[in-house]
């Protein structure tokens, strides 16, 4: 299945746009890691979403990460990006009220990132709010929502 | 008996994992100061509240809010509110954080409040602190520390000047006028707190 967006092409979304993307009602599942450039435990994250991107398989999981960077570092992002490539969908949630999204993401999240939520039929099945610590810890927290 | 103990820890973990919400009873603490002198907020005892913020060197986030941690003591210290910013992080995550360097970062500041360490990192869990920077506004009652406030400082990390609302100032000015703050908590983004691994 196709990610539909190559993660170079890093592109400013609205939280409204955004949450069209994810609350689908279909056999998909959504995975939606946040992130930031400036956030290590982050970056050290980044290519276990990548592995789960190459061994899906004919599974239907759609990967997003999200940047929380700063719509003025969309360059900075995109710089990162050329060098750490991402094969999932990429956006830079172009918002500066947190507190007016991250509830609406999930209540138990306290805005820390990384955090990752996996939606299935436009309602949360999984929710983390910390680093994953391998490949095979992310497999797990997506599989038993497959 | 194991039993007994195994759930008594488990009950003492959730309680920990849940931490303060607006209108409990904070706990007072003991934490090394950088000037290496033990604080406890009953020293303060003209103060009327304090803001506590779990704060730290490395995180951008943390940076990004440093200015306006600094103003708000030099604002609301006189008034009765001071700032106490506590680094509740592992040095071993990101040597920014460790002691030395939080001496020299509050050295280098000119920092008017004290930048404690949580080296057990307990009263982090106490409180419920999750991300750096993360405010628990403090009112005094009598004896008692009641939570006022837990949250963001403002709504925009990356502009003070751009920001529409100033959630812990317009907590404090409630409080300071005698009232309850009107918004009561409020989320950013942050960076996690750094737990020591287990």
């Amino acid at each position: 299945m196709t990610q539909g967006l190559l993660s170079q092409d890093v592109k400013p979304i609205k939280f409204a746009d955004f949450q069209k993307l994810i609350l689908k009602t279909n056999d998909t599942l959504y995975v939606v890691n946040f992130w930031a450039t400036w956030c290590g435990p982050c970056i050290e994250e980044l290519p276990y979403f990548n592995n789960i991107a190459d061994r899906r398989g004919d599974r239907k999981i759609m990967i997003f990460t999200i940047s929380l960077d700063s719509r003025a570092r969309l360059s900075s992002v995109i710089e990162f990006l050329k060098r750490k490539p991402l094969r999932t969908a990429t956006f830079l949630l172009d918002e500066t009220d947190a507190d007016a999204f991250i509830d609406k993401i999930d209540s138990r999240w306290s805005g820390a990132i990384p955090a990752t939520v996996v939606f299935k039929n436009g309602k949360i099945v999984a929710f983390k709010e910390e680093k994953f610590e391998s490949t095979d810890e992310l497999e797990s927290f997506i599989k038993t929502h497959y | 008996m194991t039993k007994v103990l195994l759930l008594a820890m488990l009950f003492s973990m959730a309680i920990n994992a849940q931490g303060y919400k607006v209108g409990d009873v904070a706990s007072d603490f003991s934490l090394k100061n950088v000037n290496g002198k033990m604080v406890s907020l009953k020293d303060y005892s003209a103060a009327k509240g304090f803001i506590v913020v779990f704060t730290c060197n490395h995180c951008p986030y943390s940076k990004a809010y440093e200015q306006r941690i600094m103003e708000l003591d030099k604002k609301y210290a006189s008034l009765g509110y001071p700032v106490i910013a506590i680094n509740p992080n592992d040095p071993n995550y990101d040597n920014d954080d460790s002691f030395a360097n939080m001496v020299k970062r509050s050295n280098d500041r000119n920092y008017t409040f004290p930048y404690l360490v949580d080296e057990t990192q307990n009263i982090a869990k106490t409180y419920g602190a999750t991300r750096t920077p993360h405010v628990y506004l403090l009112q005094k009652s009598g004896t008692t520390l009641e939570v006022a406030y837990i949250g963001a400082i403002d709504d925009n990390s990356e502009d003070a000047s751009a920001a529409q609302k100033h959630y812990v100032e317009d907590a404090v000015n409630a409080l300071a006028k005698g009232q309850k703050p009107l918004v009561t908590s409020a989320k950013a983004i942050g960076c996690t707190i750094k737990w020591k691994k287990s």
